[in-house]
């Protein structure tokens, strides 16, 4: 009911006056009657009582003063007193009030006991002054504060006191505030149990956030590995639907892991990287000989020297990226201007299609691989967070239907789906580099793969520029000319595949257009034709490929091929989004 | 003018709002009370055939002829229990219509004219297929139901109609026959509210006799054996023996209770302690609806203004000391114990009505139970909890009331959705009761994609009707619960005139069967000198019927009653 036809249908003004609003809902009742006109009686009714809960305090309200004394809420005297026999005596309440005070001291005192507790909360609901009405709700108040308040001790009377005071959610409606307290006590009292128990899993995080964080136990907050995603778990549990065990946290490791939680952190994972990745990289180093020293000083060289890179790559990615994307998100995201969020895209493009133009020069390679490493680190820090997770990306990346079969679903860290991804562009450039040579295949990687990783970790953004920045209008244009640019690459392939000095160039094209095609078809039902073709066509791709290899006539089959193959795969989604757009402007105009 | 009538378990009662205020129609025998029991007289003194006889007369049969007598049916209403009388089964509801059909009579005869409309009170608990037998039997009986209104609100009416001008709260605490209901209600501006309706269906005074019988047994110095105890004339004169001695220890510290079986006197002296200990289980009972209520409508215990005793259980001292010792005062007398819920009848016909006097007066009941389906529920882990019980209608909801939830189907490609009404409290249907049963087709679709409305709407009268609605497919279904025994109009015509052709025992020789049925009872349950005494009694009435001079036959029938009440202690109703 809106707040403004409840008092049209009470009759009068807004008020707050409990008495008003019942003399109005008394006024309309006479005409309204219950039996001629129900629906119009229950309209009112609702009305009323509407008006009464915007009024009113609630009228059952947990009493929780601080001392109870017997004389505070003394019955009304009625004209006829019953006689002494009949009604609930001074000592009766006096031998209710002993029993009270056991059960206060059992639960909370210093001897705290269960068997006492219980016993004492036996004598208590034994006690003859219980008859009285006005009396039980007031017990039944204090003990339900003891409880509240008490600790572990007081677990021993919850079930009792739920049985006899009715406090169980298994009679409906029949829950007072109180009683829905201590049923959620009850509950964070199991909870509470089983984080303490040491073979609990989550015991190691309830341990962390109960200890103070100083000296070895700050270390060990920071080495174990998963403790803070652990900590974060629990902390949000606790918060969320345990809020009465706030108390047992200590309030220094909560304030401690809060601080640590929020900003990114080397987490216990890449620190142990650091350590212990080198071991696997420095034989490969050791391999190289890099530092013509042979034997163990070259394989503690190279170890100390590839434990100096990871922890470089390391810090770069949480002290570079990850923070300058937190204070990105926290201060910028929503001011910045256009150029700022999305200019890395054409940058990337731009230099990757220098970078194939150079080729032939070596000593420009150093220049494009810093470009494409600034725009990696401005695609990272501008993207906006992924909504539906990196299963979003799945159906966007050819060769997804690998990943079921490897058992890599929603979890896959981004590295890894890159690596995937890239499976294709990959081959289409080891095809370039019988030709040209490994140095030059180097010099392609960086500005090749980084670009790709920027696109992967940016696509959020380039999607919403893509949907909301550009008119209609703009979209097509774009589209068609891609379109054009499209099919005219598969025809430019077949004519240049043979020639060596254009593979470079062509393969940056090629992977330009898959790029700037994936964000096109990104959020799209990946059943589509296009997905189709992006993850079964490089099967006959290769075959073929394969095959023609052995024919020189076809030059580099690979690269013809592979080309083909993911052409055809941007083609199909280009036409599709055509298609889409077509849709919606006809949506639009209806 | 519409009539008032309390249909008890024991005794039922019949009244009527007249001159602006509410009066008790008397029987036959000039008693307010009926007790509700009918018995069949096959070939009666005089006349041929078989007789219906109602009342006092046939509850003085229940130890003679208690195959012929049936007692207490309220408790079947509802059901399609056949109760064999003689060569003839009846439904509880055409025991009722019996019943109803006698009151009738009697307030045509106070009234002097016919009476076609009627309001009958019907517990606070019963639910939708026992008030629908109790307005059929109304119908039965050639009355029109106006309405079927609660127990303890028809209690609340008669205390309330004389505190309209204040404003008040109290509580009514009905311990009846076979019932305890307890309701809270509120009074403003003149309007009665009902704020919540509790009780235990359970727990009467009936209870309290088998408690008595109980304490009869420990005094006994032989105690019944198990085997006699099933019998079902002794189990009827226990309890006659003990509602009597119950009755004695109102106002005296003992009594003595005497049952005659099988040529052999067994008495003992009751003390009001053994009573007391015997019975202290009961009392403890009554505390617990006592709090449900008053949690349930927000009010505190020292906010009441009054406590209202309602029901002839409420005389025992026991349960009025129970009663004090709860609330810390005395409770109210401002009502007739046994008269209250007819009191309060006839003020519901005279609302009814709209009679002049009670223009000013509005009266709002509650639904005393809630009102629900038959859900499941899908756990965190997928997995499904099924017969939880899902609430439409809260109990304490103001009626008439209309509320409407929805449901999903559960699984894919569902076609069907049952709908399971029940009544009840309890989070598990299977602890509660239920009411009818509905299906509504829906259209195949993945789980929880296609939701059905179901509607609930309670009446005035307390009758349920269910409506779902399919959104989907914007099919709609409706239920009105029936009974196992629905009858068509055309049926219950036939039944009434069946029920016509049963002979009533006329109205003005009621008081002479009654006496004849009361000492035959006693000439069976005395022994010896006794029973001598009484059968020589017998014969010196039947030759004054036998003459047929109107004036000697009521001088010999007050001589007789005396007598009787010499013997065994007064009638009690």
């Amino acid at each position: 009911m809106s707040g403004l036809s409840i008092w049209r249908t009470l009759g009068i003004a807004a008020t707050r006056d409990r008495t008003a609003i019942r003399r109005a809902y008394a006024v309309r009742l006479k005409a309204v009657h219950p039996e001629d006109d129900a629906a119009g009686f229950q309209a009112l009714r609702a009305a009323y009582e509407q008006a009464l809960r915007l009024a009113a305090q609630p009228e059952r309200s947990v009493a929780v003063e601080a001392a109870v004394t017997w004389d505070d809420a003394p019955p009304p005297v009625p004209a006829a007193v019953a006689p002494a026999i009949d009604r609930v005596s001074r000592e009766e309440i006096d031998v209710l009030d002993a029993a009270l005070a056991r059960l206060r001291d059992a639960v909370t005192g210093p001897a705290a006991d269960r068997d006492a507790a219980r016993a004492a909360f036996r004598a208590v609901v034994a006690a003859r002054a219980m008859d009285a009405v006005s009396v039980r709700s007031q017990v039944e108040a204090q003990v339900g504060r003891l409880i509240l308040q008490g600790g572990l001790v007081a677990a021993a009377i919850v079930d009792p006191a739920i049985a006899e005071f009715g406090w169980s959610s298994d009679r409906l409606a029949a829950r007072s505030d109180l009683g829905a307290m201590v049923l959620a006590r009850r509950e964070d009292i199991a909870l509470l149990l089983q984080l303490q128990a040491p073979s609990s899993p989550r015991h190691g995080a309830f341990v962390a956030l109960t200890r103070k964080p100083v000296g070895a136990r700050q270390w060990r907050n920071r080495l174990t590995p998963g403790l803070p995603n652990q900590v974060r778990a629990l902390l949000e549990l606790i918060y969320g639907s345990h809020r009465s065990l706030i108390g047992e946290l200590d309030s220094d490791a909560v304030e401690w892991w809060s601080t640590y939680l929020r900003t990114p952190q080397l987490g216990p994972g890449a620190i142990w990287s650091v350590v212990a990745a080198p071991f696997v990289i420095a034989p490969l180093l050791a391999e190289g000989e890099l530092f013509g020293l042979g034997g163990w000083p070259e394989f503690v060289a190279a170890y100390a020297v590839a434990v100096a890179g990871v922890a470089v790559v390391a810090a770069v990615s949480i002290f570079g990226l990850a923070r300058g994307r937190a204070r990105w998100r926290q201060t910028r995201a929503a001011t910045a201007p256009a150029w700022l969020r999305y200019g890395w895209a054409p940058v990337m493009l731009a230099n990757l299609a220098a970078a194939a133009g150079a080729a032939p020069f070596p000593r420009l390679a150093w220049a494009f691989a810093l470009v494409v490493t600034i725009g990696f680190a401005w695609a990272a820090i501008t993207a906006e967070p992924d909504r539906n997770g990196p299963v979003d990306m799945i159906w966007s990346l050819p060769f997804a239907w690998l990943l079921p079969f490897l058992r890599i679903r929603t979890m896959t860290p981004r590295w890894l789906l890159l690596s995937f991804g890239l499976i294709p562009l990959a081959l289409v450039w080891s095809a370039i580099a019988p030709e040209l040579g490994e140095a030059a295949v180097l010099r392609m990687a960086a500005p090749l793969y980084l670009a790709a990783g920027a696109f992967v970790t940016g696509h959020h953004s380039l999607e919403a520029a893509w949907r909301h920045r550009l008119s209609p209008t703009g979209r097509r244009m774009i589209l068609v000319a891609a379109g054009l640019l499209a099919s005219t690459l598969p025809l430019i392939l077949w004519r240049t595949a043979p020639d060596a000095a254009y593979a470079p160039l062509i393969a940056a094209a090629v992977a330009a257009m898959v790029l700037l095609e994936r964000i096109v078809s990104l959020g799209w039902d990946g059943r589509g034709l296009r997905d189709k073709l992006f993850h079964w066509g490089g099967v006959p791709a290769l075959f073929a490929a394969v095959i023609a290899e052995e024919d020189a006539r076809q030059g580099n089959a690979f690269l013809l091929f592979g080309g083909l193959w993911l052409m055809a795969g941007v083609a199909a989604g280009l036409i599709g989004a055509l298609r889409r757009e077509r849709v919606e402007m006809r949506q639009a105009a209806s | 003018m519409i009539i008032g009538i309390d249909l008890g378990t024991t005794n039922c009662a019949v009244s009527v709002w007249r001159d602006g205020a509410a009066v008790l129609i008397p029987n036959s025998l000039g008693h307010t009370l009926t007790p509700s029991a009918v018995s069949l007289d096959e070939g009666a003194r005089g006349a041929g055939g078989g007789e219906v006889l109602v009342g006092l007369q046939a509850r003085e049969r229940q130890s003679t002829h208690p195959s012929l007598t049936a007692t207490a049916f309220k408790r079947y209403m509802g059901s399609t229990r056949k109760t064999r009388l003689g060569k003839r089964d009846f439904l509880p509801e055409e025991l009722s219509a019996l019943l109803l059909r006698r009151l009738k009579a009697d307030a045509e005869a106070f009234l002097g004219e016919p009476v076609t409309e009627a309001v009958i009170t019907v517990p606070a608990y019963f639910n939708d297929r026992q008030r629908k037998a109790t307005r059929r039997a109304g119908e039965l009986a050639g009355l029109k139901v106006e309405r079927l209104l609660n127990e303890p609100t028809a209690a609340a009416l008669a205390y309330g109609i004389h505190e309209l001008g204040a404003e008040t709260r109290f509580m009514v605490f009905d311990l009846g026959g076979g019932t305890f209901d307890v309701s809270i209600l509120e009074i403003f501006e003149g309007i009665v509210e009902v704020r919540a309706s509790t009780g235990d269906t359970l727990l009467g005074g009936e209870d309290f006799n088998e408690a008595m019988i109980e304490a009869f047994q420990r005094a006994l110095k032989t105690p019944f054996a198990d085997a006699d105890r099933g019998d079902p004339v002794l189990t009827q004169r226990l309890r006659e023996a003990a509602e009597r001695a119950r009755r004695a220890l109102t106002d005296q510290p003992a009594a003595r209770m005497a049952v005659t079986w099988k040529d052999q006197v067994f008495e003992a002296e009751i003390s009001t302690e053994l009573f007391e200990e015997a019975a202290g289980p009961l009392v403890a009972r009554l505390r617990e609806p006592v709090l449900r209520a008053l949690r349930d409508s927000g009010i505190r215990a020292e906010d009441l203004n009054e406590v209202v005793l309602v029901g002839g259980a409420t005389r025992m001292p026991i349960v009025r000391r129970a009663v004090t010792r709860m609330f810390g005062r005395f409770p109210s007398h401002a009502v007739h114990p046994d008269e209250a819920v007819a009191v309060g009848a006839a003020v519901q016909a005279g609302l009814k009505a709209r009679d002049v006097a009670l223009k000013e007066v509005v009266m709002t009941d509650v639904c005393p139970y809630t009102l629900g389906v038959e859900a499941g529920e899908r756990g965190p882990n997928g997995q499904v909890k099924a017969g939880i019980f899902s609430p439409i209608i809260e109990r304490n909801t103001i009626i008439p009331a209309s509320r409407v939830e929805s449901y999903w189907t559960l699984s894919a490609n569902q076609r069907r959705v049952d709908i399971n009404i029940y009544q009840g409290e309890s989070r598990q249907v299977a602890d509660n009761v239920l009411l009818g049963q509905l299906a509504a087709d829906v259209p195949p679709a993945p789980a929880g994609e296609v939701n059905v409305d179901v509607r609930f709407t309670y009446d005035i009268n307390g009758l349920l009707e269910v409506e779902v609605h399919v959104p989907r497919t914007g099919e709609r279904y409706e239920l009105v619960i029936l009974g196992d025994e629905s009858m068509t109009p055309a049926q219950v015509i036939a039944r009434r005139e069946s029920l016509a052709r049963l002979k009533q025992h006329p109205r003005d020789s009621d008081a002479n069967r009654h006496a004849l049925a009361r000492a035959a009872r006693c000439y069976e349950a005395f022994l010896g000198d006794r029973r001598e005494f009484i059968g020589r009694c017998i014969t010196e009435f039947e030759l004054h019927l036998d003459k047929q001079e109107p004036r000697a036959i009521e001088q010999a029938r007050v001589e007789l009653l005396k007598q009787l009440d010499a013997l065994e202690g007064e009638t009690w109703l």
